[in-house]
Order: C-alpha cells, then structure tokens, then sequence
C-alpha cells in the first residue's frame, strides 16, 4: 500500500507532522510526503482521471490535483500501466477497497 | 439613569458561528476512521474543498468580533455570564488547535488520533524510487492513494 500525502486543502499548509503515518497505521502502507504534489502530476492531472484505471468511481469533482483517490493494481502489473479500480473518494469506497486489496 | 445593560447576543451568537463554521471547515474529515484510509470524505470533495478558507476566515472573524464585543468594547455585561464566557474561550481554543494542527483535530473530531505505534516512516516523494517501489512489489497486489492531510 502507497499512501502519498500531498496538500491539496486551505488547511494543509506547513510541514507535515512525524503522525501522518499514524493515520494509516497499517504495517503494509508506505509513506510518502508529495508537497509539490508531482504524483498527481504523473499522473497527467485531473483530465487524465479517466485512463487512471479500467473502472472508475469517482464520487466528486476535483479542480486542478488528483487527491482522495485510490487506484488497484494487481500482480504484475508495472507503474504507468493503468489499474484495475479506481475510487474517489476513498472513505466512500472503503468496503470496495476492502475487498479489493 | 444609566442605560440598561444589554444582553450580549452579539457576542453570544458570534462564538457558536465560530464554532458552527470552523466545525463545517472541518466537515471533510468526518467520519475519519476507515478500515484503510483515514482522511478526506464525500464532505471534503464536494463542499469543504472549495469553502473551507472562507469558513475558516470566518471562525476567526467572529472570534475576533466576539472577543471585542467582550473586553473592549464592554458595552454588556457578558464577562459576567459563565457560560458565554466559556463558550467564547472554548471557542477560541477549538479554532488557535485548528489553525495550529490541523491534521491532529481533525482527527481528534473524527473520533480518531494517529496511532504513535507502528506508525512508519514518511518519505519524500520522489517521483523515481516510488515507480522501483511499485515495481519491486509487483508480485502482489498494490493500492495507490493520495490523501490531503487534513
């Protein structure tokens, strides 16, 4: 599991604190700190959501930077190729993603 | 005849709008606690994303507006009432923790505070060693999220 903060909200600014990871306490999850917010970058931004993953549900509208979302990759699959699923927002999707990963 | 004093309404309902807004600010961290994930909501991506400086700006402004109702302009009799005395530094606590740690009372609302055990490190992005960490993990099946902290 890859969880990239970035800081998307009025409320994110600063330095992030040493918890974050705390939030995620999953011993699977590692932790990364996106502040110029590149991976929503790679990605190719929000225009790009939809060749994220085969399916997609997307619950909101995002402005101008990917955040909230989880994308699926099963085995073998290598980084830019898409995923399988897509979720947004994540606490939305949380039994899917249960049950998916 | 000295005036009559009059009741501090102003005051009163200055702080439970500050704290009305700021808990609105905050509304895209409830719920918090998920099975894997513990941050952003459907409040945060449709509401809050957008509102939540100005909510923000407005918590202080009546904060601000409450406290000069209080003690400077001393028009009321307001310091005496307890209980808007209370409510006016319960107030102003709830929004100084939020603009100080925003992430830690979010969570907090949540019902849910960074667990300090087993917690893990944080690692600066870069945008090369993420894809051979991806890669290098490809034998199972991998998620990719990205959170706002709060």
């Amino acid at each position: 599991m890859f969880i990239v903060w970035e800081p998307v909200l009025a409320t994110d600014w600063g330095s992030p604190s040493r918890s974050l990871p705390g939030f995620v306490a999953d011993p699977r999850a590692r932790h990364y700190w996106d502040p110029d917010r590149r991976l929503s970058a790679e990605f190719g931004g929000v225009g790009a959501l939809d060749r994220l993953a085969g399916a997609r549900s997307v619950g909101f509208r995002m402005k101008d930077v990917i955040w909230d979302i989880a994308v699926v990759y099963p085995p073998g699959l290598i980084w830019g190729q898409p995923g399988t699923a897509l979720f947004a927002p994540v606490v939305k999707f949380r039994e899917q993603l249960a049950a998916s990963f | 005849m000295p005036e009559p004093i009059q009741p501090a309404r102003g005051s009163a309902a200055a702080s439970i709008a500050s704290v009305a807004s700021l808990i609105a600010a905050l509304s895209c961290c409830l719920p918090l606690g998920t099975l894997l994930m513990a941050a952003g909501s459907v409040g945060a991506s449709v509401f809050s994303e957008y509102l939540r400086p100005w909510l923000l700006a407005f918590s202080a402004a009546s904060l601000v507006f409450a406290f000069v109702q209080t003690y400077v302009r001393r028009r009321c009799d307001f310091r005496h009432r307890r209980t808007r005395t209370v409510l006016l530094w319960f107030s102003a606590a709830m929004v100084v923790t939020m603009l100080a740690s925003p992430a830690w009372f979010t969570g907090l609302l949540a019902g849910r505070l960074p667990s300090w055990s087993n917690s893990g490190e944080l690692i600066a992005f870069d945008a090369a060693s993420f894809a051979r960490d991806f890669n290098a993990a490809s034998g199972e099946t991998r998620l990719v999220v990205l959170l706002s902290p709060t």
